[in-house]
């Protein structure tokens, strides 16, 4: 057959579409509603994607059928015509101009040409919302898997043969479909060996409707064709009819050969049938409806039959088949239990969620105060089961931004390897609890500061070879990066087995620096925290890696602002460990409100040990001393209204005292009341407040009221520095009056 | 399509159907063939003119055969046309009319 | 005695190929460039099959279909619809007026002539 005439009409057509296409795009420019513009563009690609599809110009189709795909939209009105989207087109129809001229001459596509094609390609699918060209958009309807079977020379004759059972629809034959046809057509692909006509749905002559179909067949039919293109003799009226086609024996032994020579692929069991052939996508189509319309209305959906019942019913496919199929799919799913099954999710979405919880919380915590005003016990019993849900899906929705610090922790192999060569140690990194997790934000936020503590260590904290050998320790140093889950935070630990702090030498340099007086009296702890302090570094000579007296005080800096501490121990000659302690989430801590005067304040339940009333003669004397007798111990106090300067008087009755512990202290905080637990979703204080010691962030309670939550590290420093109440005080007093809530919002 | 009637004395009608017994026709082909059975008579059918037949003159040959077989009739096709014996051996209805049918010597 | 098919369709290349093809299988072809062209040229004589485009000028496939369904010699004749867009209205409306028959283009001449040939054998 000669197509070169018709090819060469092709590519005259071709330039004139294109010639109108571009007179309409720029009519468009002018007149961007014109419908009839819009359609004679569409045409014009639509006719040379066709026509071009028809010559097997492939690279013509696939662009063409994108530009095509956006007019399409431009059409429905589900994209405005842009100027942008109109250059777009005026660019992608010049490229379907050297598409076709290319095609035209027999020539490649220049390189630039080639360029613009690709960035015209990805403009177009980005307008489209699509990536790249998925593997199932093709264009063009792709047939069912074909197999490669052996013409099985003798064996065809002995392979049996096919059974069709066919019922027409009683429409085919007024849309011009006669069975007949089908049946002719099917004589070209085999033999029908045996054909039984099926009249029993021929009604008696009164009722009869002559232009209705009542005819079925029987058919036994030898071919060698494949099941769905014996299927497809009769696409044309497959949705009208039923259809059935069982495969002859010698074809089920094939299926099953193929199925268990299909890759591990994770496959529904439809899928396996319809790869191996014994099944049309037509058949696992109508099972699948089947399946569905199975379970009645109002009927509990769970017994739904197994798809593969269903299909042997049907008579679509043999048992057998199924069976093979089944246990092919067994094996894939074994395989697969193996890999952990995971989502990869924006964590910008994640975000969002987590943020709607936390409105959520607020509000359930909102409902509740009223169901609790109103007194009505079933309102109440309601909200105490919505208040549980809520608290389990903001731990569900918690933990979806929980990650293992492994990863973070894995980095630092690299790090040691490399600095300890730098560096002339030689250093071994042992990591334990890997597989703690906590909130990705941490995560992202503690790298830095651990990365200075590990350098750090091995600068300062690890000995010279040679010095090690001398102090009758291993050669190798170890360096441990861990981590654990402890009382509702997570304590992420830097040890080394070096030197640990020369507290001679901190001293000396402190007083040097002028941080302390040279007669000032430090415990032991006193002086190790003197490291953190600003403007401090011991390092006998600044190195290239760390000793330029930003370090530790940065870290310890980055830490709390994670809502961190980080403690110190040191063994002198046995190396030094770093705790550092972080809460597990950043959005929403379990919190504890306490009222002062008409201010309420939350502290995170978690640093609470307990709580004990203060009245009486005891009162007084903690007054006057500044200091509990907890039972033997000495529980130094802090009354929180003196700390915050704020007015009004204390209750004359008593107050009360909640004893917080945080890293290895205890104190007491003195309030005038105890108000009960209340999920707290944290609000970050504006950037004017950040400064602030004593007060980590504030939030909603479900009444509207802003509380501010506590900072229980800030107020242990706070209790020991009465200079800074001034300033606190003044600061808490602007926020309690509403002068100016700084509450951060998405 | 025109079919043509002949009435034998004491015999059966003979409708003779000229040209397509197709879709197009078979309204009018219903309605004569009603108009025969309703007499109640015996009938046969000449099929040598016919030049097309698809499946509603199969449906319709088969339902009258078993409207007239029904009053205790005979039903009888005869003079196959060569478009008649395509379909006949198409859809192997031979034994289902169960009339004999003669092949023309060329198309053995 | 060959069938007679009608191939409609605005791109006369497209007409050229899909004829070339029908007419070597031994079809006798004739064509039109729209929905109005091949009403004009239907006037009675016997088509056994008709090949239609969709989205033509002038008239379009639907359109065509409809209107040709009125006519008496060609209530039940047919029809293969080629269409581009694989929409389901589109399928659903041309259904409805008759054309149970799709195929998406582009297609292989020898798809098209597979698809003629389940409806009618040369």
């Amino acid at each position: 057959m000669n197509l070169e005439p018709a090819q060469l009409a092709f590519f005259a057509e071709a330039d004139e579409l294109l010639t109108r296409m571009e007179e309409s795009l720029l009519g468009l420019e002018s007149d961007p509603d014109n419908h009839e513009l819009i359609d004679e563009i569409f045409r014009a690609a639509h006719t040379i994607k066709g026509t071009a599809g028809v010559f097997g110009f492939d690279d013509v189709v696939h662009f063409t059928h994108e530009v095509e795909s956006l007019l399409d939209r431009i059409r429905d009105g589900r994209m405005a015509v842009t100027a942008a989207a109109i250059g777009l087109l005026l660019r992608s129809k010049d490229h379907i101009g050297a598409l076709v001229r290319a095609v035209a001459e027999k020539s490649e596509l220049d390189a630039g040409d080639v360029r613009e094609g690709g960035e015209l390609m990805a403009a177009l699918l980005d307008l489209l919302g699509r990536k790249a060209p998925a593997a199932g958009d093709s264009i063009v309807e792709s047939a069912a898997p074909e197999l490669v079977r052996e013409a099985g020379g003798d064996d065809c004759v002995s392979t049996g043969n096919w059974h069709l059972s066919l019922r027409f629809g009683s429409d085919v034959l007024r849309s011009g479909m006669d069975p007949l046809s089908f049946l002719r057509f099917l004589g070209t692909l085999g033999d029908i060996v045996h054909l039984h006509a099926v009249c029993d749905a021929l009604p008696a002559w009164s009722q009869l409707d002559p232009e209705s179909c009542y005819l079925g067949f029987e058919i036994d039919f030898r071919s060698e064709a494949s099941k769905s293109d014996i299927e497809a003799v009769f696409e044309f009226v497959r949705d009208d009819c039923v259809i059935h086609i069982i495969p002859p024996y010698a074809r089920v032994s094939e299926y099953l050969d193929v199925i268990r020579a299909l890759p591990e692929d994770d496959l529904k069991i439809g899928e396996i049938l319809v790869l191996s052939g014994a099944l049309t996508r037509a058949e696992l189509e109508r099972g699948l409806v089947r399946q569905l319309d199975v379970g009645q209305p109002g009927e509990r959906v769970a017994q739904t039959q197994p798809l593969g019942e269903i299909l042997v019913e049907d008579g679509s496919v043999n048992a057998g088949v199924v069976d093979a199929a089944l246990v092919k799919q067994k094996q894939v799913k074994d395989a697969k239990a193996q890999e952990a099954r995971s989502l990869r999710i924006d964590a910008d979405k994640l975000d969002h969620l987590i943020e709607l919880v936390g409105e959520l919380v607020i509000a359930s915590a909102g409902v509740q105060n009223i169901s609790q005003t109103l007194a009505n016990i079933p309102l109440s019993e309601a909200s105490e089961v919505l208040l549980r849900l809520v608290n389990d899906v903001r731990d569900q929705a918690l933990s979806l931004r929980m990650v293992q610090i492994g990863a973070t922790f894995q980095r630092f192999q690299r790090v040691v390897r490399d600095v300890s060569r730098e560096l002339g140690k030689d250093i071994e990194l042992v990591i334990n609890g890997a597989e703690t997790e906590l909130d990705k934000t941490v995560v992202e936020h503690i790298g830095d500061p651990l990365m200075h503590l590990v350098r750090n260590a091995m600068d300062h904290g690890i000995e010279q070879t040679d010095v090690r050998l001398a102090r009758g320790k291993p050669a190798r140093a170890r360096l441990t990066l861990g981590a654990r889950h402890e009382a509702g935070g997570i304590v992420i630990v830097v040890a080394d087995d070096g030197g640990g702090l020369n507290r001679e030498k901190i001293r000396s340099k402190a007083i040097e620096r002028g941080l302390i007086s040279a007669d000032a009296q430090l415990s032991e702890r006193e002086i190790d925290r003197l490291i953190f302090a600003p403007g401090f570094s011991t390092a006998d000579q600044v190195s290239n890696l760390s000793g330029r007296g930003v370090g530790m005080d940065v870290v310890r800096r980055n830490i709390e602002a994670l809502r961190g501490t980080v403690e110190i121990h040191t063994v002198p000659g046995q190396g030094t460990t770093l705790g550092i302690r972080l809460p597990l989430t950043l959005a929403i801590i379990d919190g504890f409100l306490i009222g002062v005067g008409s201010t309420t304040f939350v502290l995170p339940v978690g640093v609470i040990v307990e709580c004990v009333e203060l009245a009486g003669g005891q009162r007084s004397l903690a007054r006057a001393r500044g200091y509990l007798d907890m039972r033997g111990e000495v529980l130094p106090l802090l009354w929180l209204r003196d700390a915050f300067d704020m007015q009004g008087e204390a209750p004359t009755r008593r107050e009360n005292v909640v004893i917080v512990k945080f890293g290895q202290t205890r104190m007491g905080i003195v309030v005038d009341q105890l108000m009960g637990e209340h999920q707290t979703v944290i609000r970050p204080l504006g950037k004017l407040f950040q400064a602030l010691r004593g007060v980590s962030g504030s939030t909603i309670l479900g009444s509207g009221e802003i509380a501010l939550i506590l900072d229980v590290a800030g107020l242990l420093q706070l209790a020991g520095r009465n200079e800074h109440q001034l300033q606190a005080g003044a600061a808490v007093r602007a926020l309690a009056e509403g002068d100016g809530v700084p509450t951060t919002t998405a | 399509m025109e079919i043509e009637r002949k009435d034998e004395d004491g015999g059966p009608v003979e409708l003779a159907v000229r040209g397509e017994l197709t879709i197009y026709g078979a309204a009018e082909a219903y309605g004569v063939l009603d108009g025969v059975l309703a007499e109640g008579r015996d009938l046969r059918v000449n099929l040598s003119q016919v030049t097309e037949l698809d499946s509603t003159g199969v449906q319709l040959l088969l339902a009258a055969k078993s409207a007239v077989e029904g009053k205790n009739r005979r039903f009888e096709l005869v003079a196959h046309s060569p478009a008649v014996l395509e379909v006949m051996d198409l859809l192997q209805l031979s034994p289902v009319f169960g009339d004999p049918v003669v092949v023309p010597a060329d198309q053995i | 005695m060959a069938k007679t098919i009608m191939v409609v369709d605005d791109s006369s290349s497209l007409r050229q190929v899909v004829s070339l093809a029908l007419k070597s299988a031994g079809y006798d072809v004739f064509e039109a460039a729209d929905g109005k062209d091949a009403l004009s040229k239907l006037t009675g004589q016997k088509v056994h099959l008709v090949v239609s485009d969709v989205n033509m000028p002038n008239m379009d496939g639907i359109t065509f279909v409809k209107e040709m369904r009125k006519l008496p010699a060609y209530r039940f004749t047919p029809v293969i619809m080629l269409t581009t867009e694989n929409q389901e209205a589109k399928k659903a409306e041309g259904q409805a007026a008759g054309a149970k028959a799709w195929m998406v283009k582009p297609f292989k001449p020898e798809q098209m002539l597979m698809a003629v040939s389940k409806l009618c054998l040369p």
